[in-house]
């Protein structure tokens, strides 16, 4: 289990993570979004001990991580950027992070070898971007962690790769109960993979929980009127998002979706249509609510 | 430190580094090789013999290579501390930050080591074959320096790699600290030889020795002569340092924050530090290089403050360079040139402070005779008066030009000499070029005929606390008449009768010897004895009759001189340092010894030959011939220099032998006699001179001058020039 308590971390006089509380269970894939700079690669860098909190405690399985070697054995961190020795190849690379991880598994390590379409003996410098993104998750999940930590690691994978890979860490998490937590923007794949999510905005945790209870919370309704109805009227509702066309509304609520919808009836619409709501939007959604990219 | 016990060296992440450095080592390995043992051998190749001078051009390349990949090593293994991204990997690994450090700077030091041991083991062993007499021994010395060393000059570039965020600004203030040492003492040095009357640096090089390791390799490798201090220590206290100074990286590396990796400076404090104390020292080395360069600065101000113009512009421009590689660009303009503007302030201030207050006192002070333990003292001494002649230095090396006074009344008449230095270059305004032209008051009770030149002195104040104080002066010679006392001193004694004051010097006395004022034939000798006892005796007793005597008595004898102990101790089989010590009635207990075992001083023989007699000038009543220190030939016979005496003839008779006779009570040797009435030159008979003088000196005093006045309306006058009295007839 991850357990960050009351950490707060700035870098020089800029207060990047304010005060998180958060907790990731053991053998869940939890998603983390939010907004360019909203601070999620420094919580994964402190969940990985690459970086000490400058409050707080973060907490892997009751363990402190930063500079405790017994601990972070156990943690992989694959940032957004996958690092590779000046001038090195992939089978180096494994002998890199064989010294390390005691763990690697050499079977695993073929096994993806074999799926994937990389020389372990070519220079990694000639890779292309892809190739190298490959070649860091082949390392990282050979690595056979506890928890591992994914800095916008499936970006840039072609879509078969990317299918390959959720397969293998979901054959991970059920055989091992690996915890994974994953940052990326693509939220439409965190869906596809994550059992839980944590909106990260304005320094801190807004939102965290299960994917399908968020899911859940959200609500998208297009309602139509005979008559006229001023904007003022979903007050009550208090919107997230509020689009009108006409006498035609599409807004988007968030709460038990008894009461919304009781209370959308109590307008007496002459339609009412309840739309799907996917976690992209649901995280659009929010974020205007919060006032992110509204300006433009 | 108790960290330090802590650390595990992960030994397969070592292997690993090496492993893949092997190229860095097989590259550095390829490169000292060319250039040490492949050198010799081309040279051998191209002459066809081995010259001991090609090894140590190629032991020098040798060691600027070491310096060299001393240098890259850090760069090649802590390069991903300059990356983010890299960083993200390295700090998550699952090893102890400090373990990591401690085991890449392991691994860093075996790139350095593995090639410089293998090519000084094949270029060592290469010449030893090859060139006869090689010191194997000093070899494992210079190989354990270099070695030694490794540590303490990684760990200032490592240093500058803790606190900066990029290879750029590591190799830039890694140099740079590198080099602030040496500039540091160029500053001192141009300083106080600029502005500092007196001032004096007791071991040039010590410093250096001390605060730059790089300087240090070189001094220990090379300067294979040098005595003191012990290299070994030297070796050791740089092993010290270079794990003080990593220890002291450790710590810089532990706190480092990754997030400031890729910014010029990981540190906020590093580059204002470094770069303020760069320019304070580069700016005070350039304002006394520019301020020595005006020779015609006034006495009271000392300072023209438009040779300092260039200096500013010069430190304003490389400020300027620094603070924009520092910020990457011109935003912080402006707040440079006020810093900068600070700095300039404080140099400046300091520099005029230090200088219109006499370096703050150091031109002035004085130690009380109270606070010294003890006094060194060297001088350039033109008339030997304290210090034998210059060709006695070709004595063992213990027998330097320095003489260390421990008593009270000696170190007094240092720290008089001293104050009347400081009095008279107060009438100058301390101005460090004293001038010849201005005339000098001389103390001395009669004409030297060099003293309004200059002569230099060095005193050196050992104080009981053991810190010490140390001047050199170049003065005019009649300043130094109140060390006149020294003479008298034990000090003394032994540097000019090292044959009977030193006796720890000699392995074996070749000749000892008593002798006739004359000595002109072989019989005129006598060997005093061949049982070293007695010669110790001898050696005890004459120094004992000479300390009796007070200074005057030695310097202005007016005593006839008896007879002379030859003397020629040996240090070994052939180098030996033979001297002539005159007898006067004055040495009582030497005498008295002799008596008792029945040596005495053989009777004149007369000269078979005539002697000559130089005369006073007819210009004057005194001969131009005032001293003979010595006896020991023409470096000791002191003349008058007056152009006059110089360049024209001197009167002299040759008295028949047996007129000789009648002028042996009047016969001096030893002192300076401004009233002498004429000068004696004798042809010695059996005694090889050590200034392999053909003739011997004596002054005549006084009594003797109704016997001259009688020769000259006997013999005819002769007019000769100098060089015929001083080398031939």
């Amino acid at each position: 289990m991850i357990q960050l308590t009351s950490v707060s971390k700035s870098f020089d006089k800029k207060l990047v993570l304010d005060h998180i509380d958060w907790t990731v269970k053991k053998g869940s894939v939890f998603g983390l979004v939010g907004p360019n700079g909203a601070g999620k690669s420094t919580l994964l860098r402190l969940i990985s001990g690459v970086l000490q909190a400058d409050s707080g405690t973060v907490l892997v399985d009751g363990d402190i991580v930063y500079d405790q070697p017994h601990i972070k054995r156990r943690i992989l961190f694959l940032a957004d950027e996958p690092f590779f020795l000046h001038q090195s190849t992939l089978k180096e690379m494994k002998e890199f992070y064989k010294i390390f991880y005691p763990a690697f598994d050499e079977a695993v390590y073929a096994k993806l070898l074999n799926n994937f379409p990389i020389n372990e003996n070519e220079k990694i410098n000639t890779f292309s971007k892809g190739m190298k993104r490959q070649a860091g998750l082949i390392l990282a999940l050979s690595v056979s962690p506890d928890v591992l930590l994914l800095d916008e690691a499936f970006d840039g994978l072609d879509p078969v790769m990317r299918l390959t890979l959720k397969r293998f860490i979901s054959n991970e998490i059920l055989n091992r109960d690996m915890t994974v937590v994953i940052s990326s923007h693509n939220l439409r794949e965190l869906e596809d993979i994550c059992d839980q999510i944590a909106l990260i905005d304005h320094n801190k945790v807004v939102m965290s929980g299960d994917v399908d209870v968020i899911k859940g919370d959200f609500h998208k309704y297009q309602i139509g009127f005979n008559h006229d109805v001023e904007n003022s009227a979903f007050d009550s509702l208090k919107p997230i998002h509020l689009e009108r066309l006409g006498n035609v509304f599409t807004l988007v609520c968030k709460g038990n979706k008894d009461e919304v919808k009781a209370q959308i009836d109590d307008l007496q619409p002459a339609l009412i249509n309840e739309l799907p709501l996917n976690l992209e939007e649901i995280f659009v959604y929010e974020m205007e609510g919060r006032g992110y990219g509204k300006s433009l | 430190m108790a960290n330090l016990c802590k650390i595990r060296i992960s030994t397969e992440y070592f292997r690993f580094l090496v492993k893949r450095n092997v190229r860095f080592m097989v590259l550095s390995t390829i490169a000292m090789f060319v250039l040490y043992p492949l050198l010799a051998f081309t040279e051998y190749i191209i002459s066809g013999s081995y010259g001991s001078f090609v090894f140590t051009m190629g032991q020098i390349f040798l060691t600027i290579l070491l310096v060299l990949s001393i240098f890259i090593v850090p760069f090649l293994l802590y390069s991903y501390m300059n990356s983010k991204r890299n960083l993200d990997v390295y700090h998550a690994l699952p090893i102890k930050r400090k373990d990591l450090f401690v085991t890449t700077l392991l691994s860093g030091f075996v790139l350095v080591f593995i090639p410089f041991t293998l090519t000084f083991a094949a270029g060592g062993i290469y010449q030893l074959l090859v060139i006869q007499g090689i010191d194997w021994v000093l070899m494992l010395k210079q190989y354990f320096y270099s070695v030694a060393l490794i540590l303490a000059i990684m760990g200032p570039i490592l240093f500058a790699m803790m606190n900066t965020g990029t290879g750029v600004d590591g190799l830039i203030y890694g140099i740079i600290i590198h080099l602030i040492p040496g500039i540091l003492y160029g500053a001192y040095l141009v300083y106080g030889n600029t502005m500092l009357l007196g001032f004096a640096v007791n071991d040039p090089s010590l410093f250096l020795l001390y605060a730059s390791p790089i300087w240090s390799l070189f001094e220990l490798v090379f300067n294979t002569t040098r005595e003191y201090p012990n290299p070994m220590l030297i070796a050791i206290y740089w092993i010290v340092i270079g794990i003080a100074i990593c220890y002291l990286n450790l710590y810089f590396y532990q706190i480092r924050k990754s997030e400031r990796a890729e910014n010029p400076f990981t540190n906020i404090w590093f580059f204002p530090i470094i770069v303020t104390v760069f320019t304070l020292i580069v700016q005070i080395f350039f304002y006394s290089t520019f301020a020595s360069m005006n020779q015609n600065y006034d006495g009271m101000l000392r300072i023209d403050y438009r040779m300092l113009i260039f200096p500013v512009f010069f430190t304003f421009v490389m400020y300027l360079i620094l603070d924009v590689i520092a910020h990457r660009g011109f935003k912080n303009l402006i707040k440079a040139m006020g810093v900068f503007a600070l700095i300039t302030a404080v140099s400046l201030g300091g520099f005029t402070i230090s200088a219109s207050s006499n370096g703050l006192g150091y031109v002035t002070s004085i130690p009380t005779s109270s606070n010294v333990k003890e006094v060194e003292l060297s001088m350039y001494d033109q008339y030997g008066l304290i210090f034998a002649s210059d060709y006695r230095y070709s004595y063992p090396s213990s027998q330097s030009n320095k003489l260390i006074f421990k008593d009270d009344a000696s170190i007094e008449a240092i720290i008089k000499t001293h104050q009347t230095i400081l009095d008279g270059y107060k009438e100058f305004n301390y101005r460090k070029v004293w001038s010849s032209q201005n005339p000098i008051e001389s103390k001395y009770p009669f004409t030297l005929s060099d003293e309004y030149f200059n002569t230099s002195i060095t005193i050196k104040y050992t104080m009981n606390n053991g810190s010490s104080m140390i001047r050199s002066y170049s003065i005019p010679y009649a300043w130094t008449y109140d060390l006149l006392p020294l003479v008298a001193s034990e000090e003394v004694f032994n540097q000019k009768y090292p044959q009977f004051g030193r006796l720890d010097m000699w392995s074996r006395y070749r000749t000892f010897e008593i002798t006739n004022t004359l000595f002109s034939t072989f019989t005129d000798s006598n060997t005093v004895s061949n049982d070293s006892e007695v010669l110790k005796e001898v050696a005890k007793r004459y120094k004992e009759d000479y300390l009796a005597l007070n200074y005057e008595e030695i310097i202005f004898s007016k005593e006839p001189i008896l007879g002379f102990f030859l003397v020629e101790p040996c240090t070994t089989t052939t180098n030996c340092h033979p001297n002539i010590m005159p007898i006067t009635a004055k040495f009582t207990r030497t005498l008295a010894y002799l008596d008792s075992i029945n040596v005495s001083i053989p009777e004149v023989t007369l000269p078979t030959g005539p002697t000559t007699i130089v005369l006073p000038n007819s210009n004057s009543d005194r001969s131009p011939f005032f001293m003979i220190q010595n006896l020991s030939g023409i470096y000791d016979v002191y003349y008058r220099m007056e152009k006059d005496y110089v360049s024209s003839q001197f009167d002299v008779i040759d008295v028949d032998p047996e007129d000789l006779m009648p002028l042996l009570p009047y016969m001096m040797n030893g002192s300076i006699m401004s009233s002498a009435m004429g000068t004696v030159r004798i042809r010695p008979g059996n005694f090889i001179m050590e200034s392999n003088s053909t003739y011997l000196f004596f002054t005549l005093t006084e009594g003797a001058a109704d016997l001259l006045e009688q020769y000259k309306s006997i013999y005819p006058i002769r007019r000769v020039s100098l060089d015929s009295i001083l080398w031939n007839d």
